[in-house]
């Protein structure tokens, strides 16, 4: 079975995003604009996340815990440096090597559901801090930003439009992270990391330090988690401790078995359905996981390799035929 | 600060009822994977159906008893049902499967609930003569709180005696070492499976209608309790009965010294304990199932 999703298609699909901010507002609000900014920007934390679930095996209940350090990152660079983007992105990715070394060497020496609960401590210890160090973070009140900046500090600076400036600065980064991904995951490295999956000993037999590719799946993944995170807190131009509940970092597991882990395009197409099936249907009722849940237990029951597992299985036999 | 000996023994009490809550919730989820090797996360969820089926029967029949001992059926009942029609598909996969399956059928059970009970939060009153306080070693401790206290006990040595001393116990504990001489013995263990699946939930059922006169009936009273009860299960070492209830009685006193002394970061102590088991045993305190 075909891992990675052909070109064609990405391009494809590439295209339709360049394109469809021109459909508003004539054929569609701008709402669909935020919302699919929304989806991207949980596109970059998903593809990341399936870098260190998806491929290397390792499954975390912490992922949220980048995913709101980039949001506070935001929000601190934007207090004491400036609006501009780039900043905050260098104070993110600087503590994502942080956090990723520290909670990555300590999670790592543990396996299975273990570092599914180890990873979920660690993060729920930056919720905490958030929610209860009222005097710094504002706690449950979160902290509101202004508008976000883009380009070169004291030389050339812009005002990023909403929503179509925040949308396209959005697609750059999704298409600039799966690149990337796509670049690990077919690098030496990346299949490590798939044999690490597989069976974790005969790696180390060979000789390979696991540990320690181990650690830097976490941190490449860290690095998307922020950079996801520093967006979101951007977009919306708050941040709360939401950002850092394991409630979300169980909706990024959600979203990548429901989309298919380990293809890079699973999750976000996971993502997007939860996303947008989710906004569809809380129009129509308050409890719309009753929905999700459902469709997530059907999935595990009969399509565990989720939605794109499915599709490249059905084309995987059409071809064969 | 001085701290009084009526304000320690209080906290310990506190943190010993929580603890023996806590063995009666991890206690399910253990027995439950070290026999089916699933780790249940709608675990949280069966304790608040538990808590709100408590509620309505109690207020519906105004008998505190009949629901006490209905509720925990009902739960079981349901655990039968996602046993049998959810879990016995899934057995032989990866037990990561179970959790994101459990996971998914948390989210229905958790929305269902908010679906027929609403948002709202409930008081369970338990029969007048177990309200009020008692008076005992110079404090003043409320009776229901100590009631809740004897009764888990009283349910944890029932499942004590079950495991110990009973045939049944004696294929549970052997189907917890190797399924296969098990079944080479003749028993069947898809049954065995959904019985313990079955007892596992109803004792989520039953801790959820005990602590509902004392804690109130709320929407997030599930998610409150599974990272508690799952990190009782983790430190304890996955499977291990006797790990569990030090790690609960350890959690419940963490819990409750926390909120003494680290004012403001009360939550915070049990991610302490567990980061601080993990690290220096990684497979738990009794390391004795695997």
């Amino acid at each position: 079975m075909k891992l990675i999703m052909e070109k064609k298609y990405l391009l494809i699909v590439v295209v339709t995003l360049v394109l469809f901010p021109l459909g508003s507002p004539t054929l569609f609000s701008n709402f669909y604009i935020d919302l699919l900014t929304k989806i991207m920007i949980f596109g970059i934390a998903l593809l990341g996340y399936d870098i260190i679930a998806g491929y290397t095996g390792l499954v975390s209940l912490g992922h949220a815990m980048f995913f709101g350090l980039g949001g506070y990152c935001a929000a601190y660079s934007m207090k004491f440096l400036s609006t501009n983007l780039f900043p905050m992105l260098l104070v993110a990715f600087l503590c994502a090597l942080l956090v990723g070394l520290l909670v990555g060497y300590f999670s790592i020496q543990t396996k299975g559901i273990f570092f599914v609960f180890l990873t979920l401590a660690f993060a729920q210890f930056f919720y905490l801090a958030a929610f209860n160090l009222t005097t710094i973070t504002g706690g449950d009140n979160g902290i509101t930003l202004s508008k976000v900046t883009f380009g070169i500090p004291k030389v050339w600076e812009v005002m990023v439009s909403r929503p179509n400036g925040f949308y396209y600065l959005t697609l750059g980064f999704l298409v600039l992270g799966y690149l990337w991904c796509h670049r690990v995951i077919s690098s030496p490295f990346g299949k490590i990391l798939v044999a690490i999956r597989e069976n974790e000993d005969r790696v180390s037999f060979l000789g390979f330090n696991v540990r320690l590719v181990k650690i830097k799946a976490f941190i490449i993944s860290a690095f998307l988690g922020v950079t996801a995170g520093v967006l979101f807190a951007t977009y919306q131009d708050f941040v709360s401790p939401g950002m850092l509940h394991w409630t979300l970092s169980g909706d990024f597991i959600l979203m990548s078995v429901l989309g298919g882990m380990g293809t890079l395009v699973g999750p976000v197409l996971g993502g997007a359905i939860i996303l947008y099936v989710g906004d569809f249907l809380s129009s129509l009722t308050e409890n719309w996981m009753i929905f999700i849940g459902s469709f997530f237990v059907l999935t595990i029951l009969f399509a565990p390799q989720g939605v794109l597992g499915l599709i490249l299985k059905r084309r995987g036999k059409k071809e064969e035929n | 600060m001085a701290i009084s000996f009526s304000t320690i023994l209080t906290s310990m009490l506190h943190g010993l009822i929580l603890g023996m809550v806590l063995v009666i919730v991890a206690g399910g989820l253990t027995i439950i994977f070290g026999m089916l090797d699933v780790l249940n996360f709608a675990h949280g969820s069966l304790y608040m159906l538990g808590g709100y089926l408590g509620y309505t029967l109690a207020t519906a029949t105004g008998n505190f008893w009949l629901a006490l001992v209905v509720a925990p059926v009902i739960v079981g009942f349901i655990g039968f049902l996602i046993e049998f029609l959810t879990l016995r598909p899934l057995y032989g996969r990866p037990p990561l499967h179970h959790l994101l399956l459990t996971f998914g059928l948390s989210l229905i059970i958790g929305n269902l609930i908010k679906f027929i009970w609403g948002n709202d939060i409930y008081s369970v009153s338990p029969p007048s003569y177990l309200t009020g306080a008692t008076r005992f070693l110079g404090i003043s401790y409320p009776t229901y709180h100590l009631f809740v206290l004897f009764f888990s006990v009283g349910v944890a040595i029932l499942l004590w005696l079950l495991i110990t001393k009973t045939r049944y116990g004696v294929a549970v504990r052997a189907g917890t070492e190797d399924i296969e001489i098990l079944e080479a013995n003749g028993i069947d263990s898809r049954k065995l499976f959904t019985a313990v699946f079955v007892v596992g939930t109803a004792l989520a059922g039953v801790a959820g209608a005990a602590i509902a006169p004392m804690r109130t009936v709320y929407p997030q009273m599930g998610i409150d309790i599974i990272i508690d009860a799952f990190i009782v299960v983790v430190i304890g070492g996955l499977g291990s009965i006797r790990g569990a209830v030090i790690g609960a009685l350890l959690l419940g006193q963490a819990v409750q010294f926390g909120a003494v002394f680290l004012t403001g970061f009360s939550d915070a102590a049990i991610y302490i304990v567990m980061v601080a088991i993990l690290l220096l045993k990684p497979s738990g305190l009794v390391a004795e199932a695997e």
